[in-house]
């Protein structure tokens, strides 16, 4: 069992994603929102318990699910209030939005929509790591990339994972099979006994774990971190867990059967009871995380709302950097 | 390969041309330039000439036929491929389903782009020079050079094209500007006017006309009228008692200006202005002088009082010294009336059995043709000079 | 020397001035040094630098995204431009997309061996110039000279944008000439230039092209006393309008001749370029000469009817003089 200090912080991390996926989902409701709103609901164990093991000069690529693993890594409620609501003064400055925002400086990397997309350039950092020397021998920095049963078998992604077994790279990659992808089944999304099996074919480690148990998630998510950062190569962690929402704001995933959703608890819910039972927090520290985590969230969308929307006419149009082509040249 | 003969630009307005007779019978064969067809415009009979080398194989308009500027006359063509009239004319062999050529040599052809699609690159678009038949294209290019030195479209009838199809090019228009400077624009105005007036059927009645009469009676009207003034107002009167000139021309049709306005030749710097003079007919001697000073004035501080619409015109030449001439009418007018300068002549005075010296001028009338005839014209000059004769009745 | 080795040149020196440079792509390393030998002897030198890729053309792309993020200059080999399709979305959607998106450039080089050669077969010759440049935030270049082959690549590397550099495969081993690096001149990466200067007509084309245009305009000087002005694109996305626009100016028509399919792509752009913005200067609509529009035929006979070659641009030059 991991310290009690990194249990709550976990679980501060999660209460943050749950309440800043709602707070979104009902500024969608409102229709304050341009385009859709995904929410991480059931995944913020495994999320979360893959960022709060990051430090400074590791690389994370989350994905549509993970705001406790974006929290957890230190991305602000202020940024997703801002890219959410479209604001100039985000990070996506309105060019893109809802969860394609990141900053490549922080090592938290922008998705683009594509599944798969993001393993590579993730193992391209740790592979500059290598080359330019900055890797310490022992205590690696380590890359992670978030994916889904469905984006499970993209050829980008085993195209990514293959290299990254190749080169030995301290890359996780951290599945969360959710039994869905958008509505598909799994039996029609892979036909193998369990995705971690895939570590075999790629050679390299693979982990397992309940994903609705957060105690679990960061023993195993701090396990496959610690193999990768000691240079033991690549490491694959597969979660099994549900998601509790649609797969955006605008599907009821009235789809998921009864006896499915019977199976799989909440994982924040359950974090929550196993925290209080064991001493950890009491009812009032809990109630006090909620509102702290309601205050941050509500301060970030009351500012976002108030700063300035781009516009057309200021907007610079320009795709590429280099403005002037026709004079680029090398020293 | 077909190329069409279409009918030419035909100058500045015609936009449509008859054929009158074919040059050349289908079947024979024909050099470009080569004239094939002769067309009747309103102005004028031209022919159209061959765009290309070839044998006459399709006359599509026979003599009769109106058609209109770009409509094709008939085709050159090389006489196989009216095997297949209905195929394009094909830039690449492949595309008309030659057999397999021998490896070497590498055959020489165009390879058309810009096809795409389900055709496999099989469609060639119509030949380049389609369209080179035409004397009177004008690339973008030449009308940009056109428009950007200043000249105008009756310029471009001067320069001979170099090009294909004998086009003008920016090179031929560089040759053109190379010579002089341009003509003021009131030398272009008056040339275009008198370009576009020549081309009428013009015909001219004269008379002679005693004006000893006039000579007395207008020292007993206000301000002196000139001959000028009295020939103005003969003339509206003229006019007015149901001559067939007081019509204008809109191309085949007949207009009746419902007043008689009238245009006063002014000669100043490098031209003349022709201002009118609005309802002659109704003006005395008098007002009709003041009108005529007041115009002229105007014309010769180089503002026009009125460019506006009249149909007819005096010249008064006779200020030259002048004791004939055959003035042109303007564009639009059916009529100008010219005044020669008086002569002394000797006249038989069978009263006092003696000869007389009296002072006679001429008068010319010069008619577009196409209005009416020799009589209407005689009828309307003796009325004038009916007038002039007899001044008290003016 | 020929046109590989200048491009060997420039990788040798690029790797020796910028500890940020390595080259990520199939076969190169070892003394194998590549499909068609442009890192032959590299690996050697530059130790962990020039390393072999699995035959993964997303992920190595997409690896190059993230190695130019953290500060690298990344030059990925393709082993034949036709494979990069399979990178399209990498190249298009990633590295076209950053810049814009985030506002920090993404400098990588895609270095493509494109071109037809006999027997090489519709999956071996492609061109894909065409469908690179029609997503914004990527700059297309397609070198046809030896000199421009080593200055264009070092320029590339520099260049903050991501680049995709077109290799003529057939230039590689054919074309061949003396030059110095040390002193030649050379114009920016998005410059055209007149390879020949010539007053009728206006032949603009990129990558191999370029030498049938030349040759072309050889021999319209020599038999038919026509003389083409010869314009290299060089890059092909942005275009440099003004350079086309000049020469259209002083000649007043135009081909636009490349080994691309015809739908599209850089021909199009430049006819569209000057109906819109050089009408005034046109004699004669403008030719564009591309490959038939079927995939690139395997057999030496039909290869060779596929795309325009110098009797091609010759025989529309011909009938675009007399227009
Ligand atoms: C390459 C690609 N194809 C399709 C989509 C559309 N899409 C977005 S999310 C999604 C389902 C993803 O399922 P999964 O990977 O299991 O993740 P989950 O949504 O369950 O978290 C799909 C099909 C996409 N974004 N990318």
């Amino acid at each position: 069992m991991s310290d009690n200090a990194e249990r709550i912080r976990l679980f501060k991390v999660m209460v943050l994603a749950r309440t800043c996926d709602d707070r979104m989902a009902k500024l969608k409701a409102q229709n304050e929102v341009a385009g859709s709103v995904f929410v991480g609901r059931g995944q913020e164990a495994l999320s979360g318990a893959a960022g709060i093991q990051l430090r400074p000069g590791d690389v994370f690529a989350p994905l549509i699910r993970d705001q406790a693993g974006r929290f957890g890594y230190g991305e602000t409620p202020l940024d997703v209030a801002r890219t959410v609501l479209g604001r100039r003064t985000g990070p996506m400055r309105g060019r893109d939005g809802n969860v394609h925002r990141g900053d490549w400086g922080a090592g938290l990397l922008p998705m683009i929509s594509h599944l798969g997309a993001m393993a590579a350039p993730v193992i391209g950092v740790l592979l500059s790591r290598r080359l330019t020397g900055k890797q310490k021998p022992g205590d690696l920095s380590v890359g992670i990339a978030s994916i889904g049963d469905g984006g499970m078998n993209t050829g980008a992604l085993h195209e990514a994972m293959n290299i990254a077994a190749v080169e030995r790279l301290p890359f996780i990659l951290l599945v969360a099979d959710n039994q869905f992808a958008y509505s598909t089944t799994s039996d029609r999304t892979y036909a193998c006994k369990h995705l971690v099996d895939r570590a075999i074919g790629y050679g390299v480690a693979g982990h397992r774990c309940d994903g609705t148990d957060a105690d679990a998630c960061l023993a195993t998510v701090g396990a496959a971190v610690a193999a990768a950062r000691a240079g033991k190569g690549p490491q694959l962690v597969v979660a099994d867990l549900l998601r509790l929402a649609g797969h955006g704001t605008h599907d009821d995933a009235s789809y998921v059967p009864e006896d499915v959703k019977s199976r799989f608890g909440d994982c924040l819910q359950m974090f929550e009871r196993s925290l209080i039972q064991q001493g950890v927090l009491d009812a009032a520290a809990v109630a006090a995380i909620r509102d702290e985590a309601r205050r941050q969230i509500e301060a970030a969308v009351e500012q976002a709302r108030a700063e300035p929307q781009p516009e057309a006419a200021t907007e610079d149009w320009s795709a590429r950097c280099e403005r002037d082509l026709v004079h680029v040249r090398s020293a | 390969m077909r190329v069409a003969i279409r009918m030419p630009q035909l100058g500045e307005a015609a936009a449509e041309a008859t054929v009158v007779s074919w040059l050349v019978q289908p079947g024979q064969a024909v050099k470009a330039e080569q004239e094939l067809v002769e067309v009747q415009t309103e102005k004028s009979l031209l022919t159209v000439a061959a765009p290309a080398d070839g044998v006459l194989v399709e006359i599509s308009a026979k003599p009769g036929d109106v058609l209109k500027v770009g409509e094709v006359l008939g085709h050159v063509g090389d006489p196989a491929a009216q095997a297949a009239p209905a195929t394009p004319a094909l830039a690449n062999v492949h595309d008309v389903g030659a057999p397999p050529k021998p490896r070497a040599p590498r055959p020489n052809q165009l390879r058309p782009s810009g096809r795409s699609g389900d055709d496999g690159g099989r469609i060639a678009p119509p030949s380049l020079m389609a369209g080179s038949g035409e004397r009177s294209f004008l690339s973008p290019r030449v009308r940009a050079k056109v428009a950007e030195s200043g000249l105008k479209t009756s310029d471009l009838s001067f320069i001979t094209g170099t090009g294909a199809g004998g086009r003008i090019t920016a090179a031929d228009i560089d040759r053109y500007l190379a010579h002089g400077e341009p003509m003021p624009p009131i030398r272009q105005a008056v040339a275009a006017a008198m370009t576009r007036s020549w081309t009428r059927p013009l015909a001219t009645v004269a008379t002679s006309v005693q004006v000893d009469s006039v000579l007395a009676h207008r020292r007993t009207v206000a301000g002196r009228p000139s001959l000028t003034v009295y020939a103005l107002r003969a003339l509206a009167l003229g006019l007015k008692a149901g001559s067939p000139f007081a019509k204008r021309l809109y191309g085949n049709r007949m207009h009746t200006p419902g007043t008689i306005d009238l245009a006063v030749a002014v000669e100043v710097g490098d031209g003349v202005l022709t201002p009118v003079i609005r309802k002659v007919d109704e003006l005395g001697l008098p007002e009709l002088t003041t009108a005529v000073e007041d115009v002229i004035e105007k014309a010769r501080a180089g503002k026009m009082a009125d460019a506006g619409e009249a149909v007819a015109s005096v010249s008064n030449y006779g200020v030259f010294g002048l004791t004939w001439a055959t003035p042109i009418p303007l564009p639009g007018h059916s009529v100008i009336l010219g005044l020669s300068a008086p002569q002394n002549q000797p006249e038989w005075n069978p009263a006092t059995k003696t000869w007389d010296r009296v002072r006679r001028i001429e008068l010319t009338l010069t008619f577009d043709h196409r209005i009416a005839d020799g009589g209407d014209a005689a009828r309307l000059i003796n009325r004038i000079a009916e007038f002039i004769s007899k001044p008290e009745r003016l | 020397m020929k046109y590989l080795e200048a491009i060997r040149l420039a990788l040798a020196e690029l790797l020796a001035d910028d500890q940020r440079v390595f080259i990520y792509g199939q076969d190169i390393a070892g003394p194998f040094g590549g499909a068609f030998k442009a890192t032959k002897g590299l690996s050697e030198r530059f130790p962990g630098r020039v390393l072999n890729s699995p035959i993964s053309e997303d992920a190595m792309t997409g690896l190059a995204i993230g190695a130019a993020m953290d500060g690298m200059r990344p030059i990925v080999e393709y082993q034949f431009a036709d494979f990069a399709s399979v990178a399209f979305n990498q190249l298009v959607n990633h590295a076209g997309s950053i810049f814009y998106r985030t506002g920090r450039p993404c400098p990588i080089v895609a270095r493509l061996p494109v071109g037809g050669t006999p027997g090489g077969g519709p999956f071996h010759c492609q061109m894909p110039e065409t469908w690179l440049s029609n997503h914004p935030g990527l700059v297309v270049v397609a070198p046809a000279t030896v000199a421009d082959a080593y200055f264009m690549l070092k320029d590339a590397v520099a260049c903050r944008d991501p680049v995709a550099f077109l290799e003529h495969k057939y230039l590689y081993y054919h074309l061949e000439a003396e030059f110095d690096p040390r002193v030649a001149e050379h114009p920016g990466l998005g410059r055209a230039v007149v390879r020949r200067q010539g007053d009728d007509l206006t032949i603009v084309a990129y990558s191999g092209m370029v030498h049938h245009a030349t040759a072309a305009a050889a021999v319209l000087e020599s038999d038919h006393n026509i003389s083409a002005e010869v314009v290299d694109l060089r890059c092909v996305r942005p275009l440099d309008e003004e350079t086309i626009l000049a020469s259209l100016a002083r000649t007043g028509r135009i081909i636009i001749a490349s080994e691309g399919f015809p739908f599209g792509g850089p021909t199009a752009e430049v006819a569209a370029l000057v109906a819109e913005k050089g009408f005034a200067y046109l004699d004669a609509p403008p030719v564009r000469l591309a490959a038939r529009d079927t995939p690139i035929p395997f057999h030496p006979e039909l290869f060779a009817e596929h795309h325009p070659d110098d009797q091609a641009i010759v025989q529309a030059a011909l009938e675009l003089a007399k227009y």
